[in-house]
């Protein structure tokens, strides 16, 4: 996986990366194999919560962490839900409406708040997410109050609704590799080259040339939209939305992911989401423990791995070394 | 010989103490300006201001006729005004091309649209900037530390990589804030030619801030010095030298003048 950190790009892309892949790939066929509908569901939670955990990447490629992440999913779910519901739009307009409009108010607000650095960033989205609750919840007409949005129409394509939990699993997993070529290529070319400096040395990215405020912004613009297409396709797989499912607690997790996975690396939200979501669903009777097993495996993984799970192999190879 | 920087009554407070107050000074197109003085003279202080990195509290800053004075230091940058740091000059766990190329990136920018979705005018950006680093790489003698990560570089390495950074952005005038900290008499010297050489083949200005007496005697056109915030002195190296003013602001503050 060594091609998957920033310093290294693509001359590396050796066995290590080519064994990740197929194990992914292999991974991803398992729902096939069991022909479990749990199975297809989980898998389809993965791909979702890889899709979030990936536009918080984005934005911790520049050094910030948002804790409003939850919120910009809610804005893109709603901004769809009620395209398709009110205004009888189809859910292919919904779709990039919603990741536009999330990513529009992500610019609004970023100007202002990515002066801030550091803990004052993390708060300040933090009560962000809280404001968006509550706000929410002061429109019912709108979001539907406390009770929620329900029976919303499923995933629909040029008039063909996806009914089985696969037909909605082959579209998440190939919107996941969308949004995987889509950072791909960011993080090759040159706006990822500024990603990386901003978050190194916000001081000598400014005076080498690169407009630092600008940067973060994008980023910051370009993940939230990510967050907000995530939401539009989660809203209309299960079919029900309240202000309270984007509460923190849905940031909190996606930060858990990133930060397990490997904030820096191109696969940590992916490797985040494999490892964490189906953790939870799998132990069923644990489910109301799902954040204190998600703290525990965050404590575990800084204290063993800061760099996240994508930087296992290269400290098992280290470890290797040194043992000898 | 016009001057490229003209630096018009620049001044900074923190607080209650003034870092600088009214300072004048000129560096000529082509030529070596010393910028010295003791330690806290003010000297990061002017750099900040003429790049924009702090806000002056007074003062003009003039680049090739323009007033750049109030603007952010990446606009300073596109008009051909680098800079080095004093500390923390590199992007640590990037390689030294990696590095390298984040600053030629200036001079090969691609719309927002492509930026984000890549394709062929990207790939173009990165390749360009790519072939201007062999050759910083190579003026710098950086190129056998390529695929080094520039934190793990020794110290005069990273000053030299910062150097390096700065000129990939094809400066005219560059900006050098205690290059040479750290390195051994030899190597001092061995910078120095390097310097010499930049100069002439990246046809460059160079203001340079320096404790290495020497040095600065060598290499340097002309040397103003700076001492509690304000100019005490200007002039040749030979003239400086002897400026009773200057040897006393060194002794005061007991600095070696090797
Ligand atoms: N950001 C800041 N806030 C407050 N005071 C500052 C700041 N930066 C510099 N100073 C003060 O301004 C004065 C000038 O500092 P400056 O760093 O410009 O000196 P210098 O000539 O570069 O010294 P040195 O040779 O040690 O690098 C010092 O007294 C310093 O403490
Ligand atoms: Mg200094």
């Amino acid at each position: 996986m060594s091609d998957t950190s920033v310093t290294s790009p693509p001359k590396r892309a050796g066995l290590g990366s080519l064994g990740f892949a197929l194990c992914v790939a292999l991974l991803a066929l398992v729902p096939w194999f069991t022909g479990s509908v749990f199975h297809f569901h989980i898998a389809i939670m993965v791909c979702l919560g890889a899709m979030a955990a990936a536009g918080l990447a984005t934005i911790a490629w520049v050094g910030q962490l948002s804790l409003a992440h939850g919120a910009f999913v809610g804005i893109g779910a709603y901004t769809c839900v009620l395209l398709v519901t009110r205004l009888d739009m189809p859910f292919l307009v919904g779709l990039p409406a919603a990741a536009v409009f999330s990513g529009a108010v992500a610019y609004i607000i970023g100007t202002p708040l990515l002066r801030l650095r550091g803990v004052y960033f993390v708060l300040i989205t933090f009560a962000l997410n809280e404001l968006f609750r509550l706000v929410m919840l002061e429109f019912p007409s709108v979001s539907g109050g406390s009770s929620g949005i329900a029976g919303i129409p499923k995933i629909s394509l040029f008039g063909w609704e996806l009914r089985d939990q696969s037909q909605v699993y082959v579209f998440t997993l190939l919107m996941l590799a969308a949004v995987m070529a889509l950072l791909w290529t960011i993080r090759r070319g040159p706006l990822g080259r500024w990603f990386s400096a901003v978050e190194e040395n916000m001081a000598l990215a400014e005076s080498s040339g690169i407009p630092t405020a600008r940067t973060q912004n994008m980023a910051f613009v370009i993940g939230s939209g990510i967050a907000g297409f995530t939401g539009a396709i989660m809203a209309h797989y299960i079919g029900f939305i309240s202000p309270v499912t984007f509460a923190f607690q849905l940031s909190v997790s996606y930060v858990i992911i990133l930060v397990v996975g490997g904030r820096l690396a191109l696969a940590g939200p992916l490797v985040g989401a494999l490892f964490l979501v189906p953790l939870p669903e799998f132990l069923r009777s644990a489910q109301e423990y799902q954040h204190i097993i998600y703290g525990v495996v965050l404590i575990i993984v800084l204290r063993f791995l800061p760099a996240g799970l994508t930087a296992l192999p290269g400290k098992l190879s280290q470890w290797r070394r040194s043992g000898e | 010989m016009s001057a490229i920087l003209k630096v018009e009554g620049l001044g900074k407070r923190f607080g209650g103490l003034a870092a600088l107050s009214d300072v004048h000074f000129e560096a000529e197109e082509g030529q070596i300006t010393g910028l010295i003085g003791p330690n806290g003279a003010g000297k990061t202080t002017c750099f900040n201001l003429i790049t924009g990195t702090l806000a002056a509290s007074a003062g003009r800053v003039m680049f090739r006729g323009e007033n750049i004075a109030g603007l952010p230091p990446h606009r300073v940058v596109e008009r051909g005004l680098a800079r080095t740091f004093q500390s923390a000059t590199t992007f640590p766990t990037a390689s030294v091309r990696e590095n390298i190329v984040r600053g030629a990136l200036l001079r090969h920018q691609v719309g927002t649209l492509a930026s984000i979705i890549g394709g062929g005018s990207a790939r173009d950006a990165v390749r360009a900037a790519e072939e201007t680093v062999v050759d910083v790489m190579d003026a710098l003698e950086l190129t056998a530390y390529a695929d080094r990560e520039a934190g793990t570089l020794a110290y005069g390495h990273q000053k030299r990589l910062g150097v390096a950074i700065g000129l990939a952005t094809r400066p005219a005038l560059l900006l050098l804030d205690e290059p040479a900290a750290g390195l051994n008499p030899e190597e001092v010297d061995r910078f120095g030619s390097m310097l010499t050489t930049l100069q002439q083949r990246f046809h460059l200005s160079v203001l340079i801030v320096e404790h290495h007496m020497r040095l600065i005697m060598r290499i340097c056109d002309h040397i103003v010095v700076l001492h509690h915030g304000e100019k005490i002195a200007e002039g040749s190296p030979g003239m400086v030298q002897k400026d009773p003013r200057v040897i006393e602001a060194y002794l005061g503050a007991e600095h070696h003048v090797e």
